[in-house]
């Protein structure tokens, strides 16, 4: 309760008359000193109906309204660059720091830094934008990286939409690839499918004994087993797959992410980030790690290891169809394939863990071409195009989680979405809502966080310095200076 | 002069006939240089080597026959006037015949490839198991999910079928031609008489062109327009099940159809088809709208309710000329090509034994 502004005292030294005088006058100015407290509202609670602060919960933005709405002042934006502070007895009465205010409602700008521009970076920044913009209008999203399309290990990659033969029991990655699949199914039928590089192809999958259905075999269209007829078309393959999945090309698919982010006002930057600790220092809020084989420069991660490919593009439009072998012993992706892509066919079957070297290697060019050739005779021709080198982001699983950052005042999130290995535009969309969601998480932490900080700002600044320190909630105490 | 047809006899197991001594190889001449004209040139050559000459003649060429508009897909058409044991026959030895094509490494320069895709039906009383379902390859009902990228259809069909591109499979055939030695004349034969002096037996293969030369009236076009475009993402073909709407993609170009105007004989594109055709083709596939370089093709399907697969005598004073016919394959050629060229070599062998018959008892 505020104190009242004026003591009375006793004045024992005055002749009679002359106190009744003085208590008369007394008494009036107490009377008025009321009425102008009731009218200012300056008591609690009792001008504003809709306040909360009756109850016994403290609420310092809806005070800060309440007092507002009472000096009938319209709130304008002063034009002082510093808002933080709400010096409102230098400051004229009509003008109000909406600053303030926004502080005490919304904080400021929520700076989001995804680094990384191959598919997952950009994807995962798409669904950040799409997902978070309209609820959060402070957000802003940044993308760092020192390699863009053309130059990432996704535009080297075929695009055929395909996760491994085995999930080895991961059923999160199942859910992220199926979540995948169904999202761009949903643009086929749109006549920008074709800007994203996306469209049906239909294929084989070849093994040399039977194995156990895939995991993902009610995710593609039409799965089935090869007939008999269409084992005569692959000598040395006795059992096979065939069913309709997606390409997407990430020639096309990553401008088509980045021409969506930058009409967004996503800013790009292209440079290479060293440290967490710069982003932050930076004035970032959260980073999103999205940087693919090279996270171990970031943060040490013995997990992630380089799974080197090499492929040969042909110019090859009479095939149709991917095909693809497997040799259990061997492993995936080491067995030849062929993808054909809208412009080129794609050559592979290079599988090297732990080997970084990013240069071609003739001896694996012909390996690829003399099995590639054994395989499909009418590849010999093919106009040889490009030759192509890459390292495939390998870990056990993806590593998909949050991470706190630094301590106290300097504590920062760091969200991890990487070594996603041979299968990236596979289960992309999946990991990048997963991301989101968590990012959902720290969002909502840190707004709570900023309303009370607001609120110890808004504290400082508003009001009066003479009002006892003890009838602060401690929440506002622990965040004051 | 008289002439009279004899019915076709398939005679299994002929051995190629020797010409004997006395007889001058006979001379055949091929006339029409479409699909079935140098199909059935290579059959001959390659069922009767050395035993006769073969020459081509033809007044059109590829690219401007009708077989170079068609997109020489391998889904045949149903004639109904042939049993269809018989279709079932020539279909299984064309796919046959291709398959193993396409699987060599003449595949790209021929122009055989592999494609998947869909035939889709508003109407559930249309998909039926068609007479070929189990020769092409893979062949099934479509599943309710892959129904799904077509909304306004409720059934389909699935399967794996081949594709003849042209013109690179009658330049690849005219290659074979020249390679077994048969002789290849730009020549427009009006009459077949007139070719009685320098030819012992004539195959007619001139396709629409018959309803002139030989005045066949169950002969008739039937008038297709379709578009050839690049849309190089387009990996699978959709057919509608009314056969009016297709997209089937060739290696250099994607085949957009369609029209099935009886009695039409204009080869002009029509600018109000050409759209209507596009906008079909792209409520199945919308991503066409982004295709490029949109060319239009009109040809005339050469339509009969059977093949004329007949042997006939053309006869004249004591002139006679053998004549082999093989045409109005409509809008089912390419699935049955070779297959009836196979039966048109068979003719051509019992010709020359006639004529070798013949001279023998001339000889007595």
């Amino acid at each position: 309760m505020p104190k009242a502004r004026s003591r009375v005292s006793a004045c024992p030294h005055l002749p009679p008359t002359s106190c009744g005088t003085i208590f008369l006058l007394l008494g009036t100015l107490t009377w008025t000193t009321v009425t102008l407290w009731v009218s200012r509202g300056w008591t609690m609670g009792t001008r504003d109906s809709t306040s909360q602060v009756q109850s016994r919960d403290f609420d310092p933005i809806a005070q800060h309204r309440v007092r507002l709405q009472a000096l009938d002042t319209q709130t304008l934006d002063c034009g002082a660059p510093n808002k933080l502070r709400c010096t409102r007895g230098s400051v004229e009465a009509s003008k109000i720091h909406r600053g303030c205010l926004e502080n005490s409602a919304e904080p400021r700008a929520m700076r989001i830094a995804v680094i990384g521009a191959g598919v997952i970076g950009l994807s995962t920044a798409l669904c950040i934008h799409d997902r978070f913009h309209a609820l959060v209008p402070q957000l802003q999203l940044e993308v760092y990286a020192d390699r863009f399309t053309p130059h990432t290990t996704s535009d080297g990659a075929a695009g055929l939409w395909q996760p491994y033969l085995s999930d080895h029991g991961n059923l999160q990655e199942t859910l992220w690839n199926k979540e995948t699949f169904e999202h761009l199914l949903g643009y086929l039928n749109l006549p920008e499918a074709k800007e994203m590089g996306l469209f049906l192809i239909s294929g084989y999958n070849l093994f040399k004994q039977p194995v156990p259905d895939p995991s993902w075999k009610n995710i593609v269209l039409g799965f089935r087993n090869l007939t008999p007829k269409e084992l005569e078309l692959f000598p040395g393959y006795s059992y096979g797959w065939f069913n309709t999945a997606l390409m997407l090309e990430c020639r096309s698919y990553l401008p088509w992410l980045t021409n969506r982010l930058a009409q967004r006002g996503v800013k790009f930057f292209h440079r290479k980030v060293e440290s967490f600790e710069e982003m932050f220092s930076q004035g970032i809020d959260v980073v999103i790690n999205c940087t693919g084989i090279r996270a171990g420069e970031l943060q040490p991660d013995p997990a992630l290891q380089p799974a080197r490919g090499q492929v040969i593009k042909v110019l090859a439009p009479w095939v149709k169809h991917f095909i693809i072998t497997h040799d259990m012993e061997s492993g995936i992706y080491s067995s030849p394939y062929i993808i054909p892509g809208s412009e080129l066919t794609v050559l592979g079957g290079i599988y090297q863990q732990g080997n970084w070297n990013e240069e071609n290697s003739a001896q694996d060019h012909k390996s690829i071409w003399e099995r590639c050739c054994r395989l499909l005779p009418t590849l010999q021709k093919a106009e040889i195009v490009q030759e192509w080198s890459g390292l495939r982001p390998a870990r056990p699983s993806v590593r998909l989680e949050r991470e706190s950052i630094g301590h106290g005042r300097l504590r920062t999130e760091v969200i991890h979405n990487y070594g996603h290995g041979g299968f990236g535009i596979t289960i992309h969309w999946g990991c990048a809502m997963a991301t989101a969601r968590l990012l959902g998480n720290v969002l909502q932490e840190k707004q709570s966080q900023s309303r009370l900080s607001a609120a110890a700002i808004c504290q400082t600044a508003e009001f009066p310095p003479s009002w006892p320190r003890a009838t602060y909630p401690k929440e506002v105490l622990e965040n004051m200076d | 002069m008289r002439s009279y047809e004899v019915l076709p006899v398939r005679t299994l197991c002929l051995s190629p006939p020797v010409p004997t001594p006395q007889m001058a190889a006979p001379r055949v001449a091929v006339v029409g240089a479409g699909l079935i004209g140098l199909s059935t040139a290579l059959r001959i050559a390659e069922v009767n080597p050395s035993c006769c000459s073969i020459t081509l003649l033809s007044e059109q060429f590829s690219p401007n026959t009708t077989s170079d508009v068609a997109a020489g897909m391998l889904i045949p058409h149903t004639y109904p006037g042939t049993p269809i044991h018989v279709q079932k026959q020539w279909f299984k030895e064309t796919f046959t015949y291709l398959f193993a094509i396409s699987n060599s490494d003449e595949a790209s320069e021929a122009g055989i490839h592999l494609v998947s895709g869909w035939q889709i039906f508003k109407n559930p009383s249309e998909a039926e198991v068609p007479f070929w379902s189990d020769i092409v390859l893979g062949f099934r009902p479509m599943s309710a999910a892959e129904l799904q990228k077509f909304p306004q259809h409720s059934h389909g069909q699935a399967f794996t079928t081949l594709k003849c591109d042209c013109p690179p499979y009658l330049l690849w055939l005219e290659k074979r031609l020249k390679a077994n030695g048969v002789q290849i004349h730009t020549r427009k034969v009006t009459d077949l008489w007139e070719l009685h002096r320098e030819y012992d037996i004539v195959v007619n293969c001139v396709g629409i062109g018959a309803r002139q030369l030989v005045g066949d009236q169950q002969l008739f076009p039937i008038r297709g327009q379709v578009l050839k475009v690049h849309a190089p993402w387009v990996k699978n073909f959709i057919r509608d099940g009314d056969g009016l709407t297709y997209i089937y993609p060739g290696i250099d170009s994607v085949t957009l159809g369609g029209t099935r105007e009886k009695e039409s004989w204009c080869l002009s594109p029509d600018p109000g088809t050409t759209k209507d055709i596009f906008d079909r083709c792209c409520s199945l596939e919308p991503s066409l709208q982004r295709a490029q370089d949109i060319r239009v093709k009109v040809g005339l399907r050469p339509s009969r309710s059977c093949v004329r697969l007949q042997r006939e005598v053309l006869s004249q004073g004591g002139a006679k000329l053998l004549v082999v016919h093989n045409y109005g394959h409509g809008s089912g050629g390419f699935s049955v090509h070779r297959g009836t060229a196979e039966e048109a070599a068979h003719l051509v062998g019992e010709c020359i034994a006639v004529l070798q018959g013949s001279s023998s008892k001339a000889k007595l």
